[in-house]
């Protein structure tokens, strides 16, 4: 402590304390445990005086602490009051005496264990009520899927056109970039294992399977679900706390069929052809990579390629790609609608809807290998 | 204790003063040498029409906009040229409300209240505690309000904890963006006695940004009138003979002469 800010004195009858100096909120931070642990040990003396004609500025802070150590006096059974105050600092006590100081009271701390059973209750709660919720905006949003097809004139076209640019148009470098590296990574893979037994050709298989079946339409979904998943949560969260939402509402326009159909409708048309994209990409990464570890031509290549695949293996990765869509779609929309609150909470939902339909989208994936595998395909 | 910031000014020297101040966007002038000085103790009223620079004005004074050329000092330092520690020295004597109360929403109104306490001094959480209760106490807050996150207020509640953090501190100069806008008329009163009752207990200087007629007349010992890029500083009662159309307007409008009477 750099300067004493309160000295004590003692009298026949009296304890008389002199709180000297600044008593503002920056100096007595640092004051305040030594003063809380300021105990008077002569109990005879149950008369103390703070005299506060030593006090050269004082705010609420100090107010709080001088009343704060009057009332912990008191406590101990001693009898305390303010002498020689100035008209200031007499009347910062005052308009500080007059307020509550204890927070406790409004904040009643419960029970560790009361705590987690209540949080454990919630979030079970939460978590049906979510799935319960996302099932009816799934049903709410094929009901007006369905009607939009029926009424044309409610389909927001050039909305539709501005998606489609944004999801499919503008993703093409980012999804042909990693796209054209797995094919690198994979047959890089492929060539070192396989020319153990001699049969390095296999790559081509391995690559046309691979790419065609899985990793393209993989790869490609959770590249869309990162990027334009997240994009939906975002802007449509932000116009909900904007109550862009709710202003549409009012005006009888459903923000099912302005803001979720086009996104949706945009996402199915595009990820297709994103996918599409990515498995030529991939197979050219796979290309390039087997030319330069084998010295396979490219003509060789795509005769290989030739024997390894039928259509029905370039279909069934494609034929995936829309329902894949269709789930990034509605939970990025979703979310997008559950934002509530604060500009935290965008940030909350666009995380979840990332996780979300990343989780949903390989649930999917292994839905349709089982489905595939029972149908011999 | 040289840097503390101190409460106590020498009555003569401004504690807000700015000279000449010229700020622009682009090429559209918003001030063209707009003069102002304010005294401790003072509660200046800012008034003026939509677009004449009002919030332009207070951000430029905050130091959120650099203006063109002039100065401008508060508490007797330039705030634009000071060096870095006594800008913060100024930072930490001024209490800002902004207009729609600008809580962080991801932090409770207890640690909203704090943030600027953190900044400035090391606090112990019963100590926290009792500044947290006593300023919801004196924006008259109840103290659950103190666990609740700012979505969960209301408007008027929201404006209130804004002042609150704003007072956080003990600011010397509290600077106020409509305080009272989008406040119900009781609601709307009662922050003008709040506002007078604190004046009156803890003397800070207020420089308010308001449209607010009633607040004028009964709170504000000055009133400002951005008009013409210019400032134009009087008491109620000069202004109200200036000549002026758009101040004549003002003081002579349907909705003054309901609030100040029918006598002029």
């Amino acid at each position: 402590m750099s300067a004493p800010f309160l000295s004590i004195q003692k009298d026949r009858s009296e304890t008389v304390l002199f709180p000297k100096g600044e008593w503002c909120l920056w100096t007595l931070g640092k004051h305040y445990q030594t003063l809380q642990s300021i105990t008077l040990e002569d109990r005879k003396l149950r008369k103390v005086i703070i005299d506060l004609s030593e006090i050269l500025k004082i705010d609420t802070g100090g107010a709080v602490l001088l009343l704060s150590l009057k009332k912990r006096l008191e406590g101990q059974k001693f009898s305390v009051r303010f002498e020689n105050g100035s008209d200031e600092t007499l009347q910062i006590l005052n308009l500080v005496h007059h307020y509550p100081l204890n927070l406790e009271e409004a904040s009643k701390k419960s029970s560790a264990f009361r705590s987690f059973v209540l949080r454990l209750g919630e979030s079970t709660v939460n978590l049906l009520s979510l799935t319960l919720q996302l099932t009816s905006f799934f049903g709410e949003v094929i009901v007006t899927l369905l009607q939009s097809l029926r009424r044309r004139s409610s389909f927001r076209l050039i909305s539709f056109c501005s998606h489609l640019q944004d999801v499919g148009v503008n993703a093409l470098p980012i999804v042909g970039l990693i796209s054209f590296l797995i094919g690198v990574v994979l047959a890089y893979q492929g060539v070192t294992q396989l020319k153990r037994f001699g049969t390095e050709i296999f790559t081509v298989n391995l690559l046309a399977l691979g790419i065609l079946r899985e990793v393209g339409i993989l790869i490609t979904a959770i590249v869309v679900a990162g990027r334009s998943g997240s994009a939906f949560t975002a802007q449509i969260g932000t116009m909900v706390l904007n109550e862009e939402v709710d202003a549409m509402q009012t005006m009888g326009l459903d923000p099912v069929n302005v803001l979720v159909i086009p996104r949706i409708m945009a996402l199915m048309i595009a990820l297709p052809l994103l996918t599409f994209f990515s498995d030529i990409v991939g197979l050219l990464g796979g290309a390039f990579m087997t030319h330069t570890l084998m010295d396979l031509s490219y003509v060789q290549f795509i005769e290989q390629l030739k024997l390894a695949i039928t259509p029905t293996t370039f279909w069934v990765g494609m034929v995936k790609s829309p329902f894949f869509a269709f789930l990034i779609g509605l939970v990025g929309c979703f979310e997008g609608l559950q934002v509530s609150g604060s500009a935290e909470s965008i940030g909350q939902h666009t995380t979840k809807s990332v996780v979300e339909s990343i989780f949903l989208v390989i649930v999917a994936d292994a839905a349709f290998s089982i489905l595939f595998s029972y149908l011999g395909i | 204790m040289t840097h503390s910031p101190s409460l106590s000014h020498n009555p003569e020297k401004p504690v807000i003063d700015i000279k000449n101040l010229v700020t622009n966007f682009g090429s559209t002038l918003i001030h063209e040498n707009l003069n102002l000085t304010v005294f401790k103790g003072e509660i200046i009223g800012i008034i003026g029409g939509s677009g004449s620079g009002k919030s332009v004005l207070l951000r430029t004074i905050l130091g959120l906009k650099l203006p063109q050329s002039g100065s401008i000092r508060l508490l007797g330092k330039d705030i634009y040229h000071a060096p870095e520690s006594a800008q913060e020295h100024v930072d930490k004597s001024c209490g800002v409300l902004f207009q729609n109360g600008a809580l962080y929403t991801s932090l409770t109104v207890r640690e909203n209240i704090l943030v600027p306490l953190k900044e400035v001094t090391q606090i112990y959480p019963p100590f926290a505690d009792s500044i947290v209760a006593l300023k919801l106490g004196m924006v008259g807050l109840p103290l659950d309000t103190a666990l609740k996150y700012p979505s969960e207020l209301s408007g008027g509640m929201t404006k209130r904890v804004g002042l609150a953090r704003a007072l956080a501190l003990d600011p010397s100069i509290l600077f106020l963006d409509e305080p009272t806008s989008g406040l119900d008329p009781i609601s709307a009163e009662a922050f003008d006695t709040l506002l007078k009752k604190l004046h009156a207990h803890l003397g800070f200087t207020v420089f308010m940004i308001t449209h607010d007629l009633d607040t004028i007349k009964s709170v504000c010992t000055r009133i400002g009138v951005l008009l013409h890029k210019k400032l134009f500083l009087g008491t109620f009662e000069e202004l109200k003979k200036m000549e002026d159309p758009w101040i004549h307007d003002y003081f002579h409008g349907n909705r003054a002469r309901k609030i100040f009477g029918k006598g002029f």
